[in-house]
């Protein structure tokens, strides 16, 4: 057996934050020490006595805890309803949000300007005045729950961690309403 | 005019011009002519004479490698565009040359059926190279989803034209079989066992291709329906039947990631310890200072306090260390008076002035009268105060009390 790594307060920093910790940004290092070897069953069965579990998705880790209080639900689902409308901003986009793809604030400003759908979505989304402020603020966001990762002042990339939001909505039914189906 | 060429002359001429042939085939796009020019390889009648051989094609002040040029390479290096327009063009040639070769036994016919199987050979393995190297490379750099699905469509439908054409050629070979072994030719016999199983390897090979390009679609057709299946959700979110007609409550209140609650970070009450060190002070004041507390209070901290700021206080307790002016007294032989007022106290102190000194011999007398004893004798001594005036002191004449028996 390994000892426990040394980086586990920093790694469970940022989990107990609510964030994720991606393959693919600049905490790679971190996603790497989890999966060396042994790691993640050890750090795994250390933050089960906080009452966390540690978890891990298609090359991300995040924490679930597994008694919940119930007051947060109604935060959640209000939460969750807003990444709805993220995701189908971004998804509108020629650009889709995959794992590694970047986004340059500027850029997205520009595209929102030519299309109209775009635009009343980002207007949706943002009470910012300015295109290019509301487009920081949305990628901001997410940048903050770890589905982003600012690489410099313009330039956002996509996490690993954004498989989780594509989980969730995976697992979501639409009943058939006989309307269009998939359209 | 331009002359023909000899094998000889080509390459070296390609040779010759290598620097500049890497630079244009390396840019796709066109150069720019005085670019070229500006090299220190190339000059005038040099570039003048590549055009005329067409080796490069100058138009409008922009130069760009001849096609057959850059098709030569990409073959060689198996680079570039799948095609399975040369594979075809050999499958065509070795019918038309086995057809011949019944009709006229040449062994002109023989060497171009040869040639044929040589290539067929050569040319499947290269294709279908560069058909796993170019599906690799789309699925994983080309950045628009719907481009990248409609390349992989097209490499799909680029690896069954392959497969046909393997499947062509092996149906020829097995038709021939029967006339290649009446042929005695011990070179036809190992070109066809190779081609054989070169064509076997490569049937292997695409199919494996194949499983990889389905799966490469299948992950970005799950990508894309995932965003449609986003799109669907919040068109009914907007119609505010995401409630009802989804079951969206209950999938998200099932997730269990912390990402959903409220983001209560770990909150570790401040150590007093810290607050007394000097860090701790740094950091308050940081903290006032941005709250704005300082500001009706002008006060700063004094400064480093200077050196021997505390001495009038050691001097004071130097002179008031009477209980060592005591001691001192009780092992001497004089009276009080005459002792306090001749006694040399330490420079730091200073010079007493008489006043202190008899005040002190009061003092004295007062508080430690059990150590002395008073004889009811007077002593008297002149002085003169600060007003010229000359005195007479009366004082008691006081002793150390001596100790029975000492």
């Amino acid at each position: 057996m390994n000892a426990i790594p040394k980086q586990a307060p920093e790694i469970f920093g940022i989990l107990s934050r609510g964030q994720f910790i991606s393959a693919n940004g600049s905490r790679g290092k971190l996603y790497d020490v989890i999966s060396f070897e042994d790691n993640f069953n050890q750090l795994r069965e250390l933050f089960a006595h906080t009452g966390y579990s540690l978890e891990h998705g298609h090359n991300y880790y995040y924490f679930s805890q597994p008694d919940e209080p119930n007051l947060s639900i109604e935060k959640k689902i209000e939460q969750f309803a807003y990444y709805i409308d993220v995701m189908d901003f971004f998804s509108s986009m020629d650009q889709k949000p995959t794992a590694g793809t970047r986004y340059r604030i500027t850029q997205i400003a520009e595209e929102c300007f030519s299309n109209e759908r775009l635009k009343q979505k980002l207007l949706a989304l943002s009470r910012r005045e300015k295109m290019v402020d509301k487009v920081a603020e949305i990628a901001g966001d997410l940048a903050l729950s770890g589905f982003f990762e600012q690489e410099d002042e313009d330039t956002y990339k996509v996490m690993d961690a954004i498989h989780y939001l594509e989980q969730v909505i995976t697992l979501i039914t639409i009943d058939d309403d006989g309307e269009q189906k998939n359209s | 005019m331009k002359h023909p060429l000899s094998i000889r002359d080509l390459v070296n001429l390609l040779y010759q011009s290598r620097d500049v042939i890497e630079l244009l085939f390396g840019s796709k796009d066109s150069v720019n002519k005085a670019e070229i020019l500006a090299r220190d390889d190339m000059s005038d009648e040099k570039l003048e004479k590549l055009v005329s051989y067409e080796i490069i094609h100058e138009n409008n002040q922009t130069i760009g490698l001849d096609d057959r040029i850059v098709t030569f390479i990409e073959e060689f290096l198996e680079i570039g565009e799948v095609t399975t327009s040369f594979i075809n063009d050999n499958i065509q040639s070795l019918n038309e040359n086995l057809k011949y070769y019944r009709i006229d036994s040449n062994t002109r016919f023989l060497r171009n059926i040869k040639r044929s199987l040589k290539r067929i050979s050569s040319t499947t393995s290269r294709e279908v190279m560069k058909l796993h190297k170019n599906i690799d490379d789309t699925y994983k750099n080309q950045d628009n989803y719907l481009i990248k699905l409609q390349e992989l469509d097209k490499y799909k439908a680029k690896r069954d034209d392959i497969i046909n054409l393997i499947k062509e050629s092996e149906q020829i070979i097995s038709e021939a079989q029967g006339f290649f072994n009446t042929v005695i030719d011990a070179e036809l016999n190992s070109i066809v066992s190779d081609l054989r199983y070169v064509l076997v390897r490569n049937r292997d090979y695409l199919s494996e291709i194949q499983s990889q390009i389905i799966d490469y679609i299948n992950r970005i057709q799950y990508q894309a329906a995932i965003y449609k299946k986003i799109q669907r959700l919040k068109e009914l979110k907007d119609y505010e039947e995401l409630k009802y007609k989804t079951n969206f409550i209950d999938v998200v209140t099932g997730t269990r990631a912390l990402m959903f609650q409220r983001r209560n970070p770990l909150k570790a009450r401040v150590s007093l310890d810290l607050l007394y060190s000097d860090r701790g002070y740094t950091i308050i004041r940081k903290l006032a200072g941005k709250l704005n507390l300082l500001r009706n209070n002008q006060q700063k901290p004094a400064g480093r306090m200077e050196d021997g700021f505390d001495a009038n206080v050691l001097e004071e307790s130097t002179s008031l260390n009477v209980d060592s002016l005591v001691e001192k007294f009780m092992d001497s032989r004089s009276d009080l008076f005459q002792f306090v007022i001749n006694y040399q106290f330490p420079d730091k102190v200073g010079t007493l002035s008489l006043e202190k000194r008899i005040s002190l011999y009061v003092g004295i007398t007062i508080d430690y009268d059990h150590k002395l004893s008073i004889s009811g004798k007077l002593g008297k001594m002149d002085y003169v105060n600060e007003k010229k005036q000359k005195l007479k002191l009366g004082y008691a004449i006081i002793k150390p009390a001596r100790k029975q028996g000492s």
